[in-house]
């Protein structure tokens, strides 16, 4: 072998050498703090949910990473997930579905039916808008009350003094710091108004049969941004502890953010923790 | 007491309270009879037992107490679990550094023309993506790095049905050197008949289509052995740098291109018996003396 060719090789090894650890390690190089709001277990960024999978195993409370649609949860995750008493947690800014306009009537049923039978949905978003028109009208459309319920964007930022961090009033006296999100729900019933203003909605209950949905309108606060912040994490302990059974589990919803089964080589080649770096340098 | 004597009475405390007071004075009473001194006694005791034991109820662990505890210990646990190396991040803290004029040129390029560009290419690949993939392709949302997987997919693909167009539609053909005065194409294969022709010119007195000539033999034989590829858009260096590994090869190939060089571009004198003693080392090429096998 001339050296020349010995020169090339060790170049093209290094360089996939280079490849390989950028793709097993990357995320582990990354400087990055910032991420958008998913409560995935394997981010440790702002928006990642690293931290709340490891204190909510410090508490004793079971967890897992859903890798299955939420409207599957009753019928692929039987074995994790027992019939009733369990939480499932879904966080995210962004549309449920990307591809439909609407969320489909029947996956909203089969999710309906799930929490009613017993168990606990806990939405966490940013904007109500991402938010299913049937999950939104729950909240805004409450049997029991005949004034008119709606999400109401603030634009100015009226109520948070110009800072970014805002502690709210718990419904047991806590207080939730929330990064100062604009939207909330008006005019909710008191009783199941949990965290806010006056007037103001930032975490509201709302029961479904047996079970409850809550929604909770800051996405920093259970995050690991927020999880440590004030009594944030004395909240959620509250909620879980009225919610789950002896037996439940803690499910977050990472299908959502496509994390989701393998089911294809797409979604096989996303799953890899260097994927996005790697794409990146590949498409430059 | 009021709350705590009831609870008292249901949870059967006051009644062995009584019953042990009652068997343990019995005896006393009877033997002593002074039921005059020992029931106001015993009637001031009992109460106070009852109280006492009252209050011992009312200390232990009431549910708010309890809540506030685990209250206390999910702040503590989170507290623990972010002061991990992993969320170094919450341990920042911003600085604030002068910013120099370089520094508002790139701001003001990004916000104003890469930001919007890479925005304009985000949206146009969510639509496209959107509209044209079917939905069981890629389930959930999609993560950060799902555009560029295409966009990188669609590139790649794009190269190489180039690559492979362009060997199919133009299939790779050695090139063959022009070389005016010889009546029919000369392939560069055919090194022994251009240095023919270089002898030819040499003999008459023409140095420098000779030297051009044997240049392009050298290019030949060396194309011949395998050791470079001939291509009219290659410089001397380019073919230097592909004969990097083979010592002897590469002296007799500076040699002649420099000699060439200098006569050919440089308008230099190049002595005819130089001319003719590098006709025989290009002949020699490929010998075992040059060193290739």
């Amino acid at each position: 072998m001339t050296r020349s060719r010995q020169s090339t090789l060790i170049v093209c090894g290094s360089l996939a050498g280079l490849l390989f650890l950028i793709v097993v390690a990357g995320s582990q190089f990354s400087l990055g703090k910032d991420s958008r709001l998913t409560c995935v277990v394997e981010d440790t960024r702002t928006g990642g949910g690293a931290g709340l999978q490891d204190w909510a195993s410090r508490m004793g409370i079971k967890t897992i990473p859903l890798r299955a649609p939420l409207w599957e949860v009753s019928d692929e995750v039987g074995d994790e997930l027992g019939d009733r008493g369990n939480c499932l947690l879904t966080a995210g800014d962004r549309k449920w579905l990307q591809h439909e306009s609407e969320f489909p009537q029947e996956h909203w049923n089969k999710i309906h039916h799930w929490i009613a039978s017993g168990n606990t949905l806990i939405v966490v978003t940013n904007s109500s808008g991402s938010l299913p028109d049937q999950l939104a009208n729950e909240f805004t459309q409450p049997a029991s009350i005949n004034h008119l319920v709606e999400f109401r964007k603030e634009h100015h930022k009226a109520d948070f003094s110009g800072k970014s961090e805002q502690l709210v009033p718990t419904w047991w006296g806590g207080k939730m710091e929330i990064t100062g999100t604009p939207d909330s729900l008006v005019n909710y019933p008191s009783e199941l108004h949990l965290a806010g203003f006056s007037g103001r909605t930032i975490l509201a209950k709302r029961p479904l049969g047996k079970g409850h949905l809550y929604l909770l309108l800051d996405g920093s606060v259970w995050a690991n941004q927020g999880l440590d912040r004030a009594d944030n994490a004395a909240t959620l302990a509250r909620i879980l502890n009225e919610t789950l059974s002896e037996h439940g589990v803690l499910a977050i919803d990472e299908y959502r953010h496509g994390y989701g089964r393998v089911e294809s080589f797409a979604s096989f080649l996303i799953a890899l923790p260097g994927a996005a770096p790697l794409l990146w340098m590949s498409l430059i | 007491m009021r709350h705590a004597f009831p609870a008292m009475i249901s949870s059967g405390r006051f009644c062995s309270a009584l019953s042990s007071t009652f068997l343990l004075t019995w005896p006393l009473l009877w033997l002593s009879r002074l039921w005059l001194i020992v029931v106001p006694v015993w009637l001031i005791v009992v109460p106070a037992t009852v109280t006492d034991a009252a209050q011992s109820t009312a200390r232990a662990p009431h549910p708010v107490t309890e809540q506030s505890e685990q209250d206390e210990q999910a702040k503590a646990i989170a507290k623990e679990v972010f002061a991990g190396k992993d969320y170094w991040w919450k341990r920042t803290s911003t600085v604030n550094i002068p910013k120099t004029s370089l520094d508002r040129i790139t701001d003001w390029l990004n916000e104003n023309i890469f930001r919007p560009i890479w925005k304009l290419i985000g949206k146009i690949f969510e639509w496209f993506l959107g509209r044209s993939l079917p939905d069981s392709f890629v389930r959930g949302d999609w993560s950060a790095g799902v555009p560029f997987l295409w966009g990188a997919i669609f590139v790649g693909g794009a190269l190489l049905a180039w690559r492979l167009l362009r060997n199919f539609r133009f299939p790779t053909t050695t090139m063959v050197p022009e070389v005016p005065g010889l009546s029919q194409p000369v392939s560069l294969l055919q090194a022994d008949v251009l240095l023919q022709e270089a002898r030819e010119r040499l003999k008459n007195h023409d140095v420098r289509g000779s030297l051009r000539l044997v240049f392009l033999a050298l290019l030949a034989r060396l194309q011949d052995l395998g050791h470079l590829k001939y291509d009219r858009s290659k410089s001397n260096r380019e073919y230097g740098r592909e004969l990097h590994g083979e010592p002897d090869l590469s002296g007799s190939f500076r040699l002649i291109s420099q000699a060439f060089e200098r006569c050919w571009y440089g308008g230099y004198h190049v002595p005819a018996g130089e001319v003719a003693e590098l006709i025989v080392r290009c002949e020699r090429i490929g010998t075992p003396r040059e060193g290739t096998e």
